[in-house]
């Protein structure tokens, strides 16, 4: 399947299914989502209207994981097979990836202040996206820092595949840190269960979310592919200049 | 270890010696952190004995990462990579060999100062010996992380910030365990079994990837 | 403030977490149709000269 869509022409058509059905798809599904959660949604009965920043925060958690494991995904796909189009995908990946793991501690972080009474608390959960965030700056920052474009393909593929190593043990190891010095969790495990006009607006903003991302890699990719495409016919098209030019005085000995 | 390892190693250690003390480095930087921590904290002895050997760890686990942007950028400019690897010798013998010296020659003096730096943030004499025992321990996981990673960038100059940044984020899980242990008081205790076998996990993980990084760098 | 945009004590959180994500998504979708555009259109540019050149 891979190398079935390593062919460009094929990836320009799929793209022109998809862009406009997964482009369409989010707005159809983020902007109701967002005005039901706001608007038509009664009040929690524990958490009152603040239980409303649910529809923005939890889709930017869950989307920023799915889009590390993409990145890891495609990094590793890029590194062994060589397949220049995982690695465009990869590229295109990292900065959405790094917004949605922003918006998602943002959220958090302004959620939690009034339900635990704190801004930020160290626990695995917080603590894996905020290193998630920087496994994403890292990836960003080595992958611009290194010039020759094919070693720095394969050397961002090898930082995300060690993230994707890492991220599982800083999980494991901030359980165990914060069982040992925290009296009890403050997130309530499962919790109870919410009603179903509650739930609905936020699957309906969990796969909006997921669609906006698929957008947002599929029109980077395609510009990508275009900015590529657009530097070689200048590279073949100076080079004939040249070698035109070099004709020209070799055959004047004048010159 | 294999004679070309030793070999390396020898040769890193005599390229050490004569470098006029650049590998004392991570140490100043280390005794230099310790300093200034105590300055932070205040004059307060208790609130500083507590605080010690989480400084001690933070401390060492940052000098070992200095220095790590010449651990291969070197013998990648100077071409003494591209011989090993035309020689037909294996990459993952050269990065074990250059992370046992970055130990050795960085890493150990680190460890032998430890103790020191505790007793100078006002540590009690009973922890001095886990802070020492959990690092020892602990030390191999920083040095062959971070060595994995000044792999990664050793094609670039003046790369040490960004060696950092990649590497920050695996130093939390050996810090977390070091400290824990430390603070658990108890050579037999699971944090010290699990630091243990993150250090074991790194020296198995970070030359194979520490070579797929080099073989990059090498085409 | 209008009245359908009061969410209790707490109705700047919600507020600013909304407009937060409204403004950075926001910014990625504008940028990314900005980039798309631009470089369809260089592309375009620059295969038609290519033609004319050939």
């Amino acid at each position: 399947m891979f190398s079935y869509f390593a062919n460009p022409v094929r990836f320009q058509n799929l793209c022109r299914i998809l862009v406009p059905v997964l482009g369409i798809g989010a707005l159809l599904l983020i902007v109701p989502a967002w005005a039901m959660g706001l608007f038509f949604v009664p009040p929690d009965y524990q958490q009152g209207d603040t239980f409303r920043i649910i529809y923005v925060h939890v889709p930017a958690v869950i989307v920023a994981s799915l889009a590390y494991a993409f990145l890891a995904g495609a990094s590793f796909v890029s590194f062994v097979w060589r397949h220049s189009l995982a690695d465009t995908a990869a590229k295109a990946a990292a900065p959405v990836g790094a917004a949605l793991t922003f918006l998602g501690l943002f959220t958090g972080a302004l959620w939690g202040k009034p339900m635990w009474g704190a801004y930020w608390v160290w626990d695995a959960r917080l603590t894996s996206t905020l290193i998630m965030l920087f496994l994403f700056l890292g990836y960003i920052a080595i992958r611009s820092a290194i010039r020759d474009e094919v070693a720095s393909t394969r050397i961002a593929a090898i930082t995300a595949m060690i993230g994707a190593i890492n991220l599982p043990i800083i999980k494991f190891s901030v359980d165990w840190w914060s069982s040992l010095h925290q009296p009890a969790s403050l997130l309530r495990a499962g919790g109870p269960a919410i009603d179903a006009s509650m739930s609905w607006p936020l699957y309906m903003s969990i796969a909006g979310y997921a669609c906006l991302f698929g957008w947002l890699v599929l029109q980077q990719m395609q510009s990508e592919l275009d900015e590529r495409r657009a530097y070689a016919l200048v590279q073949r098209a100076s080079g004939r200049v040249a070698s035109k030019a070099s004709a020209q005085s070799k055959g004047n000995p004048d010159a | 270890m294999t004679p070309a390892i030793t070999g390396l190693i020898g040769r890193e250690i005599r390229k050490a010696s004569r470098s006029g003390g650049s590998w004392a480095q991570g140490s100043v930087f280390f005794i230099l952190f310790t300093v200034l921590a105590a300055f932070a904290l205040g004059p307060e002895q208790e609130f500083r004995a507590n605080l010690a050997p989480a400084l001690v760890w933070l401390a060492a686990s940052l000098a070992s990462q200095l220095s790590l942007d010449r651990l291969f950028a070197e013998d990648l400019h100077d071409g003494t990579l591209e011989c090993w690897f035309v020689d037909g010798q294996s990459l993952v013998e050269f990065s074990i060999g250059k992370f046992i010296s970055h130990w050795l020659v960085v890493f150990t003096p680190i460890l032998i100062l430890s103790p020191l730096a505790a007793l100078m943030l006002g540590a009690p004499v009973s922890v001095l010996a886990l802070t020492f025992i959990s690092l020892a321990i602990g030390g191999p996981a920083l040095v062959f992380m971070g060595g994995m990673v000044s792999a990664l960038t050793a094609n670039l100059r003046g790369s040490g910030l960004l060696i950092v940044l990649i590497s920050g984020p695996l130093l939390a899980a050996p810090l977390i365990f070091g400290v824990g242990a430390v603070q658990i008081a108890d050579i037999a205790s699971s944090e010290l079994k699990i630091l243990g076998a993150i250090s074991l996990g790194a020296m198995v993980i970070a030359p194979v990837i520490a070579t797929l990084a080099l073989k990059v760098h090498l085409e | 403030m209008p009245d359908i945009f009061d969410f209790g004590k707490n109705s700047s959180f919600v507020l600013i977490c909304y407009g937060v994500s409204i403004a950075i998504l926001g910014t990625m979708i504008l940028m990314t149709i900005r980039r798309r555009i631009r470089a369809a259109r260089n592309l375009a540019k620059i295969e038609q000269k290519s033609r004319d050149l050939s």
